[in-house]
């Protein structure tokens, strides 16, 4: 789980252009949306689905499924590793 | 006054403005629910030309774009006396893709819709430069009002105005990135609604000087920005109800119905319900009419002036098709079946991307022969930004990066704190740098109603490859939102209205190359709107990351 926060947190770093923010500056526990997170907006969250559904196979049947699961890094990292099909 | 003097519409309905329009009276919609043309593209739903009807309008040496537009603009001039050659007469294309489906065939050729303009232009002999507003989905209504603006103020006798947007993978896939897109025909304001239907069509209006009274006339329009967000309307209508309430319709009695965006996606419609409510007009009856020919993007402004108009030459109010209860919150009375009326205006309002939103008072035989002048303006300061170089006003700046770093370096110096700036594309980022330092002086009660006219001659060609990246590869198959947004080159105008809270009139223009004559009429006539004191307005053009051009200036109004 570790590894996977870890790389995650690369992923979404480059795929949204978090240039200002380095890994380490991501606690796995913090929310991601909303003014305390990392100040993504509707836009980020379409491209995350597509990050995870371009390096881990999860497609989501509904958008609103998705919200969910990106309420921090480790959420998302447990919704990956129980649903990843690559 | 701006007086509509002929028009057409060829879409897959019809190839006149009044076959159209007999069809939406008869509830008949050109809507389809379409597969993906490969199995990685979702299915949707769209009215598109059939193969015949393709074969039937095309002119060979034009593509589809081209000769849809030529086909319409032949049309609409059949029965009107002008001369096409003359310097009072010009060419203004509405488009926001253009020729973008020759991209999917070859990335090398020039599918600027500039150079489309030009070649168009050229088809009619039309001499003066062709101006092309590629303002999102607002851009039929931004032409109509600078055509008025520019007729009204003298600068042109005849304007031609021709709005067209042909489907391809290309946007299909980019909406429906963006969640957008029904499979099923749209449902404008309805509870069911989950998204719109793309359509293809082209709509040309012959806008002229004339003192007669009868006849259609563009009134009044107005552009406001919601400063709120690149793709999402303000929650509260925001811009739409501010452009709204520049109309003063509140004590007009002659107005039979508002003519709604009605998109069909969630957030558009609630939006438009809720400016609607704001600016005191919910007792007019409002229809929208994408359930009939889908979203046809660039036409969309013209198209539905155009039939609304037919509509009230016949006497009535067109009903709403797809929608049955209503699933906004804002208090709009939405039209299901065709009403009967004697009133002979009406309002058309629409929003886009880029945060940007228009209406326009349409009105027949009005006896108001105002003649308007073109207002003269003082410039304030000016930057000028280039692959390696930087002046301020004509100082140069010693700066110690060139390409996309300098951009960074600009904003680390000037801006700085705005993570947002990273995730912009390239146009976005020279735009966002070069206004932003050339605002830093201006008080922030200017900078609230200040206006943005940019012009360029490539759009987003950057980003748009980019984006057709995301798509090439049917096996790996990932249309990217955060790319497909910055494929409309308007967009650079929210990145800077949201930060700086401007909520003036923002439009993005095309020109074939930089003309300065063209670019300072659009500047003056746009000092018509009676809010705008200062504006920013130039030239930004950029291909690639080593060559790209930003020269702005503010400029301030001369009362």
């Amino acid at each position: 789980m570790e590894n996977l926060i870890k790389t995650l947190k690369e992923q979404i770093i480059e795929a949204l252009n978090l240039e200002e923010i380095t890994p380490e500056e991501i606690n796995a526990n913090d929310p991601i949306f909303g003014d305390n997170g990392l100040g993504l907006d509707s836009i980020d969250a379409l491209e995350l689905i597509v990050l995870l559904e371009k390096n881990y196979g999860i497609r989501f049947a509904d958008p609103s499924e998705a919200k969910k699961v990106f309420g921090s890094i480790a959420t998302i990292a447990e919704y990956v590793s129980k649903n990843r099909t690559k | 006054m701006a007086t509509i003097i002929s028009h057409n519409i060829i879409s897959p309905l019809g190839l006149s403005s009044n076959d159209n329009f007999k069809a939406l009276l008869e509830g008949v919609s050109s809507i389809v629910s379409c597969q993906g043309v490969h199995e990685g593209m979702r299915p949707y739903s769209a009215s598109l030309f059939t193969a015949e009807a393709n074969k039937e309008l095309a002119i060979e040496g034009y593509s589809r774009y081209e000769a849809l537009s030529i086909q319409s603009i032949k049309k609409a001039l059949e029965g009107v006396d002008f001369d096409l050659s003359s310097s009072e007469t010009c060419l203004i294309l509405s488009t926001t893709k253009g020729n973008i489906e020759q991209l999917e065939k070859d990335c090398s050729i020039n599918i600027s819709p500039a150079s489309a303009a030009q070649r168009i232009a050229d088809f009619f002999e039309i001499k003066t430069t062709p101006i092309t507003v590629c303002n999102a989905c607002i851009s039929g209504v931004s032409a109509m009002l600078l055509a008025q603006r520019l007729v009204d103020a003298g600068v042109y006798k005849n304007i031609v105005v021709c709005g067209c947007d042909v489907q391809c993978e290309f946007i299909i896939s980019g909406f429906q990135s963006l969640n957008a897109v029904s499979p099923n025909p749209c449902c404008p304001f309805d509870i069911e609604r989950i998204g719109l239907s793309l359509g293809e069509a082209v709509a040309t209006v012959i806008v002229s000087q004339s003192h007669a009274s009868a006849g259609w006339k563009i009134i009044k329009g107005c552009v406001r920005n919601d400063a709120y967000h690149n793709t999402t309307p303000s929650p509260v209508g925001e811009g739409c109800c501010m452009a709204l309430s520049q109309l003063a319709l509140k004590n007009n009695d002659d107005i039979a119905f508002i003519n709604a965006h009605g998109t069909a996606t969630m957030f558009n419609d609630q939006m438009e319900s809720k400016a609607i409510e704001s600016a005191d007009l919910s007792h007019l009856p409002v229809n929208a009419l994408k359930g009939y020919f889908g979203h046809t993007m660039g036409a969309a402004g013209i198209i539905e002036s155009i039939i609304s108009m037919e509509a009230l030459d016949a006497g009535v109010i067109l009903g709403t098709k797809g929608f049955s209860i209503k699933g906004v919150s804002g208090k709009v009375n939405v039209i299901t079946q065709p009403v009967k009326t004697n009133k002979k205006s009406f309002v058309k309002i629409i929003s886009g991307f880029g945060g940007c939103n228009g209406a326009l008072l349409m009105s027949k035989e009005t006896h108001n022969n105002d003649q308007s002048k073109l207002s003269e303006y003082k410039k304030i300061s000016t930057i000028k930004i280039v692959n390696n170089r930087v002046l301020i006003n004509g100082a140069e700046l010693e700066v110690a990066n060139e390409g996309k770093a300098l951009l960074k370096e600009l904003y680390t110096k000037y801006i700085g704190n705005y993570p947002k700036f990273h995730k912009m594309d390239l146009l976005c980022q020279l735009g966002f740098v070069a206004i932003q330092i050339l605002l830093k002086d201006l008080e922030s009660e200017a900078k609230r109603n200040l206006a943005i006219a940019l012009f360029n001659s490539s759009s987003s060609i950057a980003t748009d490859k980019e984006y057709i990246k995301t798509i090439a590869d049917k096996d790996n198959y990932f249309p990217s939102p955060a790319l497909f947004v910055y494929t409309l080159p308007n967009i650079v105008l929210s990145e800077v209205a949201i930060k700086e809270g401007i909520n003036g009139e923002t439009t993005m223009y095309l020109l074939p190359q930089k003309d300065e004559y063209v670019m300072t009429q659009v500047a003056k006539s746009t000092f018509a709107d009676n809010d705008v004191k200062e504006m920013v307005v130039g030239w930004i053009d950029c291909f690639n990351e080593s060559n790209f051009i930003a020269e702005l200036s503010i400029i301030k109004k001369l009362e």
